[in-house]
């Protein structure tokens, strides 16, 4: 391990988001260039497999599929007479925290800062930076997309992820995703009304889950 | 006979019944097999539909034969191939999981 690997993240995450025109200081609000980006992120080694797969497989004539790209997920069609069921992993206990079934033709892709990470100081540094620190992502813990195109989402799972419970909203609304879950880093749960009629929540929903929804007028 | 020799008697019947269910019950069955190749995507297979798979890997194809709901190379052209098939049953609940 690096002397001081927090001084290195921050030199590596500089660099990335100087070199993405993203910027250290404060977010961009372009929607113009958060297309761009998303485009740029979607060009990641998780999406690609699964949107080549899908089509490789029903070339082949295979009509019903799970592909699995690092956790990423595309399914089309059906597991016998029930959809698929996918359970999307607790971020900080072993096990799942939710589930959701897939109808035909969905990728569900989860972007969280607890596959790659040490912990440095009693301060858990990952893999997923945020460009206006340089550092990793700290306001959120996990998130979750569901796209009928795994090139659309897999991008923006990261992106909602680097937002935040601040912004997540609003970044969910400029790239069109009606379907998305943020866990923050107090454990909240964070999820669209579009989504909250599907998922099912295998904790104790209490207090954790909270409503911020879009509505219908910020979903467009 | 005494209440304690009932008592012993229904104690012995219980934990021959629990015993039986334990030892003896038949085994839960394989829903579907998770193919893993080197470089590539997990496919989920459903055993409940007898075919072939051949799966592209390392080395050339690979048959894979699914059969009564039960899943196994039926070809391969050599080894190590990277091709593995791992048997899932109902265990989670799941069919695959998100992280």
């Amino acid at each position: 391990m690096p002397k001081d690997p927090a001084a290195r993240y921050y030199a590596a995450g500089r660099g990335a988001a100087e070199h993405a025109g993203a910027g250290v200081r404060g977010p961009q609000r372009s929607k113009a260039r958060i297309k761009r980006c998303v485009w740029i992120l979607a060009l990641t080694p998780r999406a690609m497999p699964l949107t080549g797969g899908s089509k490789a497989l029903r070339a082949l004539g295979m009509k019903n599929a799970i592909l699995n790209a690092g956790g990423d997920l595309r399914a089309y069609g059906r597991r016998g007479v029930r959809p698929w069921h996918i359970g999307i992993r607790h971020p900080r206990a072993p096990g799942v925290f939710a589930s959701v079934e897939i109808e035909t033709d969905e990728s569900i892709l989860t972007s969280g800062d607890y596959e790659r990470f040490f912990i440095y100081n009693r301060k858990r540094y990952h893999h997923v930076i945020d460009p206006r620190t340089g550092y990793p992502v700290r306001k959120a813990i996990c998130a979750t997309v569901i796209h009928r195109s795994a090139a659309v989402g897999d991008a923006p799972a990261t992106a909602l992820l680097v937002a935040g419970p601040d912004h997540w909203e609003a970044l969910a609304q400029a790239m069109g995703i009606k379907q998305a879950m943020l866990v923050d880093a107090a454990g909240n749960i964070h999820v669209t009304s579009k989504l909250r009629e599907r998922i099912r929540f295998h904790v104790d929903p209490g207090r954790s889950i909270v409503k911020r929804a879009l509505t219908d007028d910020e979903r467009g | 006979m005494t209440s304690a020799d009932k008592t012993v008697l229904i104690l012995a019947l219980a934990l021959i019944a629990v015993l039986y269910a334990h030892f003896w019950a038949p085994a839960p069955v394989a829903e579907s097999a998770r193919v893993s190749s080197a470089g590539k995507p997990d496919l989920w297979l459903a055993l409940g539909a007898d075919r072939e798979v051949v799966i592209e890997s390392v080395l050339g194809p690979t048959d894979l034969e699914i059969q009564d709901g039960r899943i196994r190379f039926r070809c391969a052209p050599c080894l190590p191939n990277g091709v593995a098939v791992q048997v899932v049953g109902k265990g989670t609940g799941f069919d695959a999981i998100t992280f």
